[in-house]
């Protein structure tokens, strides 16, 4: 598609027009800023008092074991799907529109996933132990952990998609780390020549980094697909009605990557803004963006209307019981939220005209992050409020612990990708030199 | 240890030149270890000096099958270490489906490590005395640099014609 | 360990004691030979026998031994084991240089004792109580503690039990004094008394006696002795048979033996005379058995646990009761075949003509068709039949009448000719006394020192009545266990001691005595009543010759051995006692005189009009006695599931037209006052009825458990006695709900209370379906690949020498399975009660409750379905179903929950972390977390440290961040085992109890080894009504969940009034009204 971009730079402006953000920042950077730290704050004093009171601070109660944290934790996991993806699958199909994302894209994806590991500390009732009892360490008693449990399964997936993620992102800052270096003296020279390695650019060292690159690219493409499945087992291996379905890996992947899309949207608008990219991130890219998270709205979509069909065909009462409340009981709010926000409102991307409207494209994006999240908090809380006996049926209020510890997430998130805004190439200088015209001597 | 080697630095703008002097110098002997320097990795310059596949790929493979193989014995070898039963479900080969999974992540992990290592050793990186002789080349300059070559020699002479930008003598440290 | 020779030595006391043929006391000890060495309760009282098909039954057993014995036996010889209780020198925190006798550290002494009128052994380890179980030989219990009786566990170590009398000082100051201080002032004031009178809590035993002694002691009327008993039923029926027959008791009702019950307000399952021997009769004689099941059909007017029970359940409106049972008693006048002689019917018809203009009225007001009463009439006199009345736990100025009018109809269906509901031997004896409380609130203003001992009149008697004028105007010496609201007006303020501390003696029926001893030291520096009484008797220089009530009673007893004839001297005698922990001297012998003539005194009072309040006996709480024990408080009401708080039940249709709902906080406005409480639509109540619950609305300050829980619904009545018992009238009097648009949320611990037409939770057998299947068999365990609970099987791959499987074996000797009979279950919840106790569980509080966080590891889901007028009422109590296939252990990422090779799922406390994943995979919904580490009793605003001593030692406390359940009392198993192993054998059937099985008055509860096949639990998962929650039907090949429990349920069974010739679908109840049915 990027043979339509209209480029009115040319490859010896990338680097002068992307490292702006070295320089002075926008002002609205260091609002952000100071809004994200106290976010941190607040999270992090709940946190404190979660520790020393007891997790029942938060309003999580029998039937409903898991509430609002578990819901941030596949809340995150799923943002931080997108970053992956853009970089790794679609840089296997060569999609050229990555080349302008794929940098804050990957940056989000690693914070997203730090954050999103943060959950199960919090929410588990003695971070202490859970420490060193999940890992398989030795110990004189040999007690191990149990690889039959999701949960296990979940470290792994998790640790692993964020050490790659991690390579897979730094690996792509290797080369603009050096041009960093070779504009800046002193002191940061010396740092950002470390950071990058020493990197020379010599056609050698760029034939085993693209190699090197495209074999990263393509172990990551299964992980990514594999990590929220195996976050979607966490519900499936169990036998709730409304978790236990064999949908849920392929539909909670589309889900992921609908909200991780959604989130690069809703990230990109005003970083480019703010550090004025509009000439490097052009709207075509933002265009091809928004027809992915279309795609995977789609999906999405259908996924919803299978569940219910399937939990109507079975004629299983149970099942059928948990989806009937859901969309008519007393979590019919949350549920309709996350229909129109995540199938609704998506669909008048259909115009193209409204794909390239900015606000509103942003608009939509923000709601469909809204929508993920109520989605996951319908699965796991109307899941377990009204299951199987009537006389174990209760329900969930969040209390301001949840609220507390879900705001200090979404700063603690924020506060690192502002920094990697404000002292990191936002955009991939060498990947986007690719696709911009070749510096050719005979103009054909 | 040894000094590095001065020589000729030649300094392009243009990608099709480069490549251009890179076919003519390809094979002589008189610009063994050339280097060639790239703001970014066009695949012009990989077809012009069309280098053997890199052997990074058995980086990734070893890794790899160490990971699959270390996921499943880890899994396997704690169940017979102390057997227990959860949910009817017997300890041991028959909860090997379980374990595909470990197996499978630290496949990827593995794999993914070691990738990393070889780029990095192949690429020769870390290099700590990094000798930069062109800040341009991480901009958007080419440029060729022959070892133990002078400005009036023949070399320099070639990636004249090519249309080098400019050539520089660069000193041997 | 207890040695079986001591077992032998404790059974050779009995049979001496209680047989008088002549042996050398202590004969060597025997080699084990269970069974004829044992005697069966049957030959202690007779009449307690079980019918003869039942003991054909029973001996049909394979068994080597009759269960019921191995189960009498083991607890029984636990009691025996232990030594008469005696004051131990205190222990300092040295180590046993010497060890004192029957002491082993870690092993559990058994002490015989009566609490709560039931006669119970009391587990004590290290010298202090831990737990309170039934005494299996007691015929009055057994076996089964009461709920209260197990409860005194935490009243005994009740951190807000004084420590030291008070006493009022001069005008306003009040304050701590030692003992002395406390016998001088009592001396002095006793000397210048002119008038000394007594309120005391009513008792059968000696103590009336020694109060008697001591007012004559120090010149005094015997008649200043004043019984409180707050439960009005006593005296109603002792009264009621007084008139009747010139007879007053309580004749033992024998519901085992009957085929049809018919209730009139019927509360044996509730508040009832005796109420763990009726529940026992009534598991025995009404619910499904060896393919004979009783029938029970209820009027009522409000749902009560009673009625929740019966095959067929009326309505009737509150103080419908005389009318509707003198309307029995008129049908079955009018037929030929009604028993009782000429005279009688004469005398019964006479009252009935005299009440024929309230009998029509109400007939015709309650739509009681003459078809339904002569049907029951009929059904009546066909079989064997009993007619029980009541007013539903409260009682009215009718209440006498209504006993009365019972009677009648009992002479008419021949239940007394039948020795169903009389003995010639065996009258209960009522603990109140006619006419007291009336005589009490007359001539209270005309003493001068008062003293209340053990009851709470400030409190239980309403405002209204003038208590508080007859206890503010004179000095009141306030003798009590726990503080309370007559306290605050005493002069003497004294911490008396707790049951489980005391000496004392029921002579519960005549001729029958229970002893109570001290199972502890004293822990709160209290005194017994009567030892005060004593001492100060001294001090006043009027000593009666006793240095303690332990003496007192000893004389005493020397009366009641000379006259049993026994042939030992009285030491060894009352040693045995104290083992036994009752004695049966001559049984008062008595011949059933006619039916009198009562129409003279027959004169009902007219029912009042409009919305009736009854203030109703809380089935945990009593009056108040129980409110200051939070297990009791938490365990929550059986039908509401309300904790710490008093609702105010009406029916949901007439809520609707009041237009309140369920949490709308009403102000409820009485002739004598009003209070404010939520609304709890309750099905099954006549529209005109407003229940409420007595027993909270505590005086502010008394215990930090009662502070702010409830209000007390006397406040709303007027002063009123029933004319013939003298008792304080709760019921009857019109009230009107005001709404006041307010709402206050009930803590309920169950929030969705019908059933969602999921009837495969709950089946129900018509009669004829379970008759027809009573002899077959299935197996629940017959299912495809179950591992690996059950021995390995042939061909299985697990063989030892496959080298492809880690070596995990079952079990081939135990696997502990538990089931539960829901016919038998009542929703008392008196396992619930067990369970917290004896597990250490940890009562939260409303503010968690309300969150939905209670603790309990057993719960009783009970569910409505039906007519909301008259519905149908199911329990169903889930405690952990230990599934082989447990869905919460393969998904513990850190081996939390495991499964051991006895088939238990175990939960591994110190290895959890707190995912709380198991607890979401339960499909069940009964693992517990600990989302604080709670307090001893209270959670949020009243916060109690734990206190140590009121712990089981043998359970581990949990932390916070930890999951629990229930772990079918796995301490109790391993003791068992290990006192199994030391007498190289496998467990007895029945040899371990767990905490629920042994509270359970109905016997609803069995657990034991399902690998033993003649073991009660394995019959009972071979049951044609057998079923595993969740599982489908395993003998069709539905699987359901396949969670495959261990844990198996008995379905209900219900009579719908054809012996089981007619067959429903088990839903309808054929012969009950429809929705509308009975009300205006």
């Amino acid at each position: 598609m990027s043979e339509e971009v209209k480029w009115n730079k040319t490859i010896s402006d990338v680097n002068d027009g992307i490292l702006s953000n070295l320089g002075k920042p926008h002002p609205m950077f260091y609002a952000a800023w100071i809004a994200s730290i106290i976010c941190v704050i607040i999270g992090a004093s709940t946190w404190a008092w979660e520790i020393s009171v007891g997790i029942g601070i938060t309003g999580k109660t029998s039937p409903v074991y898991w509430g609002v944290l578990i819901t941030d934790f596949v809340f995150w996991v799923g943002i931080g799907h997108a970053g992956t993806l853009i970089s790794a699958i679609l840089f296997l199909f060569r999609a050229k529109w990555r080349n302008t994302v794929n940098r804050s894209a990957e940056a989000m994806t690693v914070f997203a996933v730090i954050t999103a590991g943060l959950f199960p500390l919090i929410h588990v009732g003695r971070l202490w132990l859970a420490l060193y009892w999940f890992p398989p360490l030795p110990n004189t008693n040999n007690i191990w952990p149990n690889f039959r449990s999701p949960l296990v399964w979940d470290l792994f997936a998790i640790s692993t998609y964020l050490t790659i993620s991690l390579l897979f992102w730094y690996m792509g800052l290797v080369p603009d780390l050096a041009s960093i270096r070779d504009r800046v003296k002193g002191l940061k020279r010396l740092v950002y020549g470390v950071m990058c390695f020493g990197w020379r650019g010599t056609a050698k060292q760029w034939h085993h980094y693209e190699a090197g690159y495209g074999f990263l690219a393509a172990l990551a493409t299964p992980l990514v697909l594999s990590v929220h499945s195996i976050v979607s087992w966490d519900f499936a291996m169990s036998i709730q009605p409304g978790w236990h379905t064999t949908i849920f890996p392929p539909y909670f992947v589309a889900g992921a990557i609908l909200s991780g899309c959604a989130m690069v949207y809703t990230l990109l608008i005003p970083v480019r803004k703010m550090f004025r990219m509009e000439e490097f991130i052009r709207p075509e890219h933002l265009e091809a963006c928004i027809k992915l998270t279309l795609l995977t709205s789609t999906i999405v979509f259908y996924a919803y209307a299978v569940e219910f069909f399937v939990a109507w065909y079975s004629g299983n009462a149970y099942e059928w019981g948990v989806f009937e409340k859901r969309a008519i009981g007393p979590y019919a709010f949350y549920f309709w939220v996350m229909v129109f926000c995540n199938c609704i409102f998506p669909m008048i991307w259909w115009s193209k005209a409204m794909r390239n409207n900015v606000a509103v494209s942003l608009v939509v994006a923000v709601l469909i992050n809204v929508g993920m999240w109520f989605e996951r908090y319908n699965i796991i809380v109307s899941s377990l409020a009204e299951d199987f006996l009537p006389g174990s049926w209760g329900h969930f209020q969040p209390t301001w612990g949840d609220i507390g510890l879900t705001v200090g997430s979404f700063g603690w998130f924020s506060f690192w990708f502002l920094i990697f805004c404000r002292f990191f190439p936002i955009v991939s200088m060498s990947e986007l030199k690719l696709i911009m015209p070749k510096p050719l001597s005979k103009k054909h | 240890m040894k000094r590095r080697p001065g020589g000729v630095l030649a300094v392009y703008r243009y990608l099709d030149q480069l490549t251009d002097a890179m076919k003519k110098i390809k094979g002589r002997s008189d610009f063994d270890d050339h280097e060639v320097f790239s703001p970014t990795s066009y695949h012009e310059i990989e077809e012009a000096a069309d280098y053997p596949p890199s052997p990074v790929r058995y980086f990734t493979l070893a890794g790899a099958l160490t990971g699959t193989i270390t996921g499943f014995t880890l899994a396997l070898w704690i169940d017979y270490d102390w057997p227990l039963v959860v949910g009817g479900k017997l300890a041991g080969l028959y909860s090997l489906p379980a374990y595909f999974i470990v197996g499978f992540e630290l496949t990827i992990l593995f794999g993914g490590l070691m990738t990393i290592l070889g780029m990095l050793v192949m690429g020769r990186l870390p290099n700590p005395k990094q000798r930069i002789l062109d800040p341009r080349f991480t901009d958007d300059r080419f440029g060729i640099f022959v070892p133990n070559a002078t400005l009036d020699g023949e070399q320099a002479n070639l990636l004249k014609q090519c249309g080098a930008e400019e050539i520089r003598l660069i000193e041997s440290v | 360990m207890r040695s079986i020779d001591s077992d032998l030595r404790g059974l050779e006391d009995q049979r001496e004691v209680f047989v008088t043929n002549d042996q050398p006391f202590e004969s060597p000890a025997k080699e084990f030979v269970p069974g004829p060495l044992y005697k069966n309760i049957e030959e202690v009282i007779p009449e307690l026998a079980e019918s003869q098909e039942i003991q054909d039954a029973s001996a049909a057993k394979k068994l080597p031994v009759d269960r019921r014995d191995f189960m009498r036996l083991f607890s029984v010889s636990a009691a025996l084991a232990s030594t008469a209780c005696v004051y131990r020198p205190v222990e300092k925190a040295v180590p046993y240089v010497e060890q004192p006798k029957d002491f082993v550290p870690g092993v559990a002494n058994y002490y015989a004792t009566t609490i709560d009128r039931v006669g119970v052994v009391v587990k004590t380890r290290e010298g202090r109580p831990v737990f309170v179980e039934g005494n299996p030989e007691h015929p009055l219990s057994q076996g089964s503690p009461s709920i209260m009786a197990m409860s005194e566990l935490q009243a005994l170590f009740h951190p807000d039990r004084r420590v030291a009398p008070q006493i009022q000082y001069g005008t306003n100051r009040r304050g701590d004094a030692n003992w002395d201080e406390v016998y001088d002032r009592l001396g002095v004031r006793l000397k210048d008394a002119k008038k000394v009178g007594f309120l005391v809590k009513g008792t059968t035993g000696h103590g009336v006696q020694f109060y008697k002694d001591f007012l004559k002691n120090i010149g005094q009327s015997e008649d200043n002795l004043y019984l409180y008993e707050t439960n009005g039923i006593y005296n109603a029926i002792s009264e009621a048979h007084r008139l009747a027959f010139g007879i007053d008791g309580i004749p033992r009702t024998d519901m085992r033996r009957t085929k049809l019950i018919l209730g009139v307000g019927a509360e044996f399952l509730d508040e009832g005379v005796a109420p763990i021997f009726e529940q026992k009769s009534w598991s025995v004689g009404h619910t499904f058995r060896n393919g004979a099941k009783g029938r029970f059909v209820q009027f009522e007017s409000r749902l009560t646990l009673t009625g929740g029970k019966a095959d067929e359940r009326h309505v009737i409106g509150p103080g419908d009761e005389l009318a509707v049972t003198l309307a029995v008693v008129d049908s079955l006048l009018k037929r030929s075949e009604a028993k009782g002689t000429a005279a009688e019917k004469a005398n019964i018809r006479a009252v009935v003509d005299a009440q024929r203009s309230l009998i029509d009225s109400t007939k015709q007001r309650l739509k009681l068709s003459d078809d339904l009463l002569n049907k029951l009439a009929g059904e009546l006199l066909s079989r064997k039949s009993l007619v029980q009345v009541g007013e539903s736990g409260a009682i009215s100025p009718n209440g006498t009448l209504v006993q009365l009018a019972g009677i009648m109809a009992n002479v008419l269906v021949g239940a007394y000719a039948e020795r169903l509901q009389f003995f010639d031997q065996g009258w209960f004896k009522s603990p109140g006394r006619a006419g007291d409380i009336a005589r009490f609130l007359n001539e209270g203003k005309t003493y001068d020192v008062l003293f209340v001992v053990n009851v709470d009149p400030a409190f239980t008697m309403p405002a209204s009545s003038g208590i508080a004028d007859i206890l503010k105007g004179r000095s009141i010496i306030s003798m009590q266990s726990m503080p309370c609201a007559t306290d605050t007006y005493a002069e003497f303020a004294l911490n008396t001691h707790n049951p489980l501390e005391a000496w004392g003696d029921e002579e519960l029926v005549a001729g029958f005595w229970s002893l109570q001893q001290p199972t502890v030291r004293p822990v709160a520096n209290s005194r017994q009543p009567e030892d005060i009484l004593l001492w100060a008797a001294a001090k006043m220089g009027k000593p009666m010759g006793f240095e303690d009530y332990r003496s007192y009673l000893r004389d005493k007893w020397k009366l009641v051995y000379k006259e049993s004839g026994i042939n030992k001297d009285f030491e060894t005698f009352f040693k045995a006692i104290q083992r036994k922990g009752f004695f049966v001297s001559q049984l008062s012998k008595r011949d059933m005189p006619a039916f009198g003539t009562v129409a003279e005194r027959f004169q009902p009072l007219p029912l009042k009009s409009g919305m009736r309040l009854i203030a109703h006996l809380d089935s945990k709480l009593r009056d108040g006695y129980g409110a200051d024990r939070p297990v009791l408080q938490e365990a929550g009401d059986g039908l509401t599931t309300i904790t710490w708080d008093t609702w105010v039940a009406i029916n949901p249709n007439k809520a609707r037209e009041l237009g309140v709902k369920y949490n709308d906080l009403v102000v409820v406005k009485g002739p004598g006052g009003s209070f404010e409480a939520s609304i709890y639509p309750l099905p099954g109540l006549h529209y005109d009825t407003v229940a409420v619950p007595r027993g909270r609305g505590q005086k502010q300050g008394l215990s930090r458990i009662t502070d702010g829980v409830g209000v007390d619904p006397l406040v709303a009545l007027v002063a009123e006695v029933d004319p013939l018992s003298g008792d304080p009238v709760t019921s009857g009097q019109t009230v009107e709900i005001i709404k006041t648009g307010r709402r206050y949320r009930l803590a309920a611990m169950q929030k969705h209370n019908d059933i969602a037409n999921r009837r495969d939770i709950m089946p129900v057998y018509p009669l004829a379906v379970a008759v027809a299947n009573v002899r077959k068999e299935k197996d629940l365990d017959d299912v495809p690949d179950l591992y690996p609970s059950l021995a390995p099987k042939e061909g299985d791959l697990r063989s030892p020498n496959s080298y492809l499987f880690p070596d995990w074996k079952a079990s081939t000797e135990y696997r502990w399975g538990m089931s539960i009979d829901l016919e038998r279950c009542t929703g008392c919840g008196a396992c619930t009660v067990a369970c917290d106790l004896e597990n250490n569980v940890p009562q939260i509080g409303r503010e968690q409750v309300l969150i939905g966080r209670e603790m309990h590891w057993i719960r009783v889901d009970r569910y409505f379905s039906g007519p909301v007028d008259n519905p149908e009422v199911s329990y169903q109590p889930v405690p952990c179903q230990h599934c082989n296939h447990a869905p919460c252990e393969a998904v513990c990422p850190v081996y939390a929950t495991t499964h051991d090779q006895e088939g238990l799922n175990v939960q591994t406390y110190n290895r959890c972390v707190g995912t709380r994943y198991c607890a979401n995979a339960c499909p069940y919904k009964i693992r517990r977390f600990n989302w604080f580490t709670h307090k001893w009793n209270v959670m949020g605003d009243r916060p109690i440290d734990r206190n140590p001593r009121a712990l089981n030692p043998d359970v581990t406390v949990r932390t916070r961040g930890i999951m629990e359940k229930c772990t079918l009392c796995v301490q109790r198993i391993r003791e068992g085992k290990h006192n199994a192993k030391q007498q190289g054998r496998l467990v007895f059937d029945g040899e371990i109890r767990t905490a629920c099985q042994v509270a359970c008055p109905s016997d609803a509860i069995t657990f034991g080894n399902l690998l033993d096949p003649n073991s009660r639990v394995a019959k009972n998962r071979k049951d044609y009504r057998a079923y595993l929650l969740l599982n489908g039907k395993p003998e069709l090949g539905e699987y359901g969940l396949k969670t495959l429990p261990n844990v198996n349920y008995i379905a209900k069974v219900l009579h719908d009034g054809s012996e089981g010739i007619a067959a429903g679908d088990g839903h309808d109840r054929s012969g009950a009204p429809g929705p509308a049915g009975g009300h205006p």
